[in-house]
């Protein structure tokens, strides 16, 4: 009897291992995971874009972790260790500057980890593909606002200042080419430039307050980045010119879309981060799945001004702000 | 006017010599400084590539701390690749302890290096770390302010690299040094054939415009340069004295020719060793010939025309002359004329020129036609026989001689005669008339002489019978001295034969005479 047991059991056994094994060949594939690297989620125009890849990338059953390094090489690098270690299927990354992006990449083509960069780009380098604002065609349209409206007040004798972004970077000084493209065609004189590199408030109002200074002819500030808008606002209320002098922006922010019908702000240059997150997950998913990626690939930046904005304002609630599918 | 003779096979360019010094000469220089170039160049170029690679450590070590500490990889990245590409390095790699730490690996390593085609790309240590095994590498740490190590810079120069500068440096020099042999060479024998050649060859193509004899007939050019005027100075003067020398040739030719013509006698020049002979036109018209017919001409045609009964007379005066240098060989033979008859030819000559052994070598000489007075000897011998039958027939006897000295130890018919002929007065013509007395043998009845107007009586007492008298005149003997035109009556045709005569006669007593 025991010895029918025992060869019941070993039957038994034998099965179950053959149905498991079954199991085991005919299991799904494991869940492909995707990081984003970005410089830091503390600025909107980041947490729009994580935003659209998150969306992007759970729509096309990709697992999206996202890491902030707050613009710190080494977090970078850490956070890039990690992620060869884990052996991520994909990298988006929004590096904190395009000299940094290049070892990066470097570290994640060794280990054999695709790379799409959204937006700041890289000094070189392999990646699957580049995801960025037209930004020449942008800071260009929304420089021919600006001089409409100074042509409109009169004021096209008068000088506009910037206070742009680190012209290291490409994006910085294609928006300060296609700029003063516009200002040169309408005959509008520069009034000076300056860096950010604190990205500050008061890095901004200071810059803000020394062209005002320094120009009394200064007809309109140019910044290049939206976040410290309310800076130079204060700069302009503080010098006593509020209607003398204009303001006109690149990117966006939420209370732009009541501060440019009001007159507030000239208008606004507005990237669509949330769109270009979109890309970049579906640049990263066509080389994953094998399909041809365009190696350089642009997104428009829309040139929002009192006149358009109404019209615009379903794609700004979008793919400027974020404010879709997932809000 | 005629171009000089053309230049002979061996003959070597002046161009080409001038050339091949100058030549040999710069390349020499040229390459001994290029050899000392490339020596000190090679030196250089290692302690510069030293120097370079301790300045590149020393700019790197303080640079790349910085941007080491901020993890800005690129940023150093691209100061080594401008570094490599400035200083020409093999290889810049840079050991990251910071970065290392971080990813987990000890070390993280990059920087360039040269591949094989000398382009700089990125160093990757899985690839390229044999790559600079053997090679000079130069290597400091990099530290912070506090003296803490951070990694490490190596400078690396490669042997390949150092020996295709050293290579690319030869090549320099060596086109260099071409250059400079060009710029040399090619102004110097412009120079050489401006200054000097042309001026050479134009007075080679002005002596070589030349007359029939050999006199340059185009005026010397003048040059600007002295050394060349001494030379076109002396070429005139010595074309001046050949001229004069050639007139004065002409002259003397010409005088000679019309005493040669004048005489009417033909010349020759004899090689006696080689046999070669020259004669002029009228030595052939002797004989009825012209030069050209008697072509070829040598000792042989002499030969071949002299009559074989005097090939021993000839041959013994020519003996006499070669073994008393200062005689003349003058010898009377006969050569067969063209038409066939035979022609007396008087040969006259001397030995000009006398080898190292003392034999002789040139010998010339004139020839003569002498038949006609070989007929008047005959015409006067038949007269003589003539006389000869008169006496035989004659009852008195009759002598003449003619108005010259007679030699003392003379034995003369008339001595035979007259007894001794030391009583016979010198320089005496006499006419001696015998009269033959009945019951008496000869007697003299009166005798003159017509020298020292002299009257004397001879009493020829002595028996002396006419036969005898007329046998014991002399016959056949050899002329002596230059002239035999007083010989005796009674010689036969065949002892004339016999006279081909010679003389070999000291050059001293010329006019030393025997008359018989």
């Amino acid at each position: 009897m025991r010895k029918v047991i025992s060869r019941c059991s070993h039957a038994l056994t034998g099965v179950l291992l053959f149905i498991l094994s079954l199991f085991a060949v005919a299991a799904p594939p494991t869940e492909r995971r995707l990081a984003y690297v970005v410089s830091d989620l503390g600025i909107p125009y980041w947490e729009i874009m994580s935003r659209g890849i998150s969306s992007r990338a759970e729509k096309l059953g990709y697992r999206t972790t996202v890491y902030s390094t707050a613009n710190n090489a080494k977090q970078e690098f850490e956070v890039i260790a990690a992620l060869i270690n884990q052996k991520v299927d994909g990298i988006l990354l929004s590096p904190s500057n395009s000299s940094a992006a290049v070892t990066l990449l470097k570290l994640a083509g060794n280990a054999g980890i695709p790379v799409v960069i959204a937006d700041i780009g890289s000094d070189g380098g392999e990646y699957v593909s580049y995801i960025a604002s037209d930004n020449l065609q942008g800071s260009y349209q929304i420089g021919k606002v600006l001089a409409d409206a100074m042509r409109a007040k009169g004021w096209h004798d008068g000088s506009v200042g910037i206070i742009a972004i680190p012209q290291m970077r490409a994006n910085g000084r294609e928006r300060t080419a296609g700029f003063m493209k516009a200002m040169d065609e309408a005959g509008i004189k520069g009034a000076g430039l300056h860096q950010q590199v604190e990205f500050s408030y008061q890095e901004t109002y200071a810059f803000a307050t020394q062209l005002i200074e320094s120009n009394p002819n200064l007809r309109a500030l140019w910044l290049q980045g939206s976040d410290r808008y309310q800076a130079a606002l204060d700069a302009i209320a503080a010098a006593g010119r509020r209607d003398q002098i204009m303001l006109v922006s690149f990117d966006a922010e939420p209370e732009f879309l009541q501060m440019i019908p009001e007159g507030t702000l000239v208008g606004a240059a507005m990237q669509q981060p949330f769109l270009i997150g979109e890309k970049a997950v579906d640049a990263l998913d066509s080389h994953l799945n094998g399909r041809t990626v365009v190696k350089e690939q642009t997104t428009p930046v829309l040139p929002v001004s009192r006149e358009n904005i109404s019209e615009l304002l379903p794609a700004i609630n979008r793919n400027v702000l974020g404010l879709g599918e997932s809000q | 006017m005629s171009k000089a003779s053309p230049q002979a096979p061996s003959e070597k360019s002046l161009y080409t010599l001038l050339g091949t010094i100058i030549l040999v000469v710069v390349v020499s220089v040229l390459g001994a400084h290029a050899t000392y170039s490339y020596l000190s160049q090679r030196d250089r170029m290692i302690q510069e590539m030293t120097e370079n690679s301790t300045l590149s450590i020393a700019t790197l070590q303080q640079n790349i701390a910085p941007l080491l500490q901020a993890y800005a990889v690129n940023e150093y990245e691209n100061l080594v690749a401008t570094e490599i590409s400035l200083r020409k390095h093999f290889a810049i790699v840079v050991t990251n302890n910071l970065l290392g730490n971080v990813l987990g690996e000890g070390a993280y390593v990059s920087g360039k290096i040269r591949d094989a085609a000398g382009e700089v790309i990125d160093f990757r240590k899985a690839e390229h770390a044999h790559w600079l095994e053997n090679e000079y590498e130069n290597s400091a740490p990099i530290t912070d302010a506090a003296g803490n190590r951070l990694g490490s810079v190596s400078v690396f120069i490669s042997n390949k690299q150092m020996k295709e500068q050293l290579w690319e440096g030869f090549i320099q020099q060596l086109l260099y040094a071409l250059a400079i042999a060009l710029l040399l060479v090619v102004p110097l024998l412009w120079a050489i054939h401006r200054r000097l050649l042309r001026p050479l060859a134009e007075i080679a193509r002005v002596i070589g415009e030349v007359d029939r004899d050999g006199v340059p007939t185009a005026p010397m050019p003048s040059y600007r340069y002295r050394e060349i005027n001494v030379l076109t100075d002396a070429m005139r003067q010595m074309v001046r004295v050949i001229e004069a020398s050639r007139d004065s040739l002409h002259r003397e030719g010409s005088r000679l020719q019309s005493v040669l013509e004048g005489t009417n006698v033909g010349t020759w020049e004899w090689n006696v060793q080689t046999g070669e002979t020259l004669f002029n036109e009228r030595w052939a018209g002797i004989v009825g010939y012209t030069l050209a017919e008697l072509e070829p001409i040598s000792f042989n045609t002499w030969l071949s025309l002299l009559h074989p009964d005097d090939h021993e007379i000839s041959g013994k005066c020519l003996e006499a002359h070669f073994s008393d240098p200062a005689s003349y060989y003058d010898c009377e033979v006969r050569m067969r004329h063209k038409d066939g008859h035979w022609v007396w030819v008087q040969d006259r000559g001397k030995v000009a020129v006398w080898d190292g052994d003392g034999k002789p070598l040139i010998m010339s000489g004139t020839h003569q036609d002498i038949s006609r007075r070989k007929q008047t000897e005959e015409q006067l011998q038949n007269s003589w026989s003539r006389l000869q039958t008169l006496l035989d027939t004659a009852s008195d006897g009759i002598h003449t001689s003619m108005k010259t000295a007679m030699s003392p130890s003379s034995a003369s018919p008339f001595s035979a005669c007259w007894g001794t002929p030391a009583r016979r007065p010198r320089n005496c013509m006499s006419l001696i008339w015998f009269r033959r007395f009945p019951g008496r043998n000869w007697s003299s009845k009166y005798v003159r002489s017509s020298s020292t107007r002299r009257s004397s009586k001879l009493d020829i007492g002595a028996r002396m019978a006419r036969r005898s008298m007329s046998r014991s005149m002399p016959r056949g003997s050899c002329s002596a001295g230059r002239s035999t035109s007083t010989r005796p009556p009674g010689i036969s045709l065949a002892a004339r034969k016999r006279n081909a005569s010679c003389v070999s006669r000291p050059a001293s007593s010329p006019t030393a005479l025997k008359v018989s």
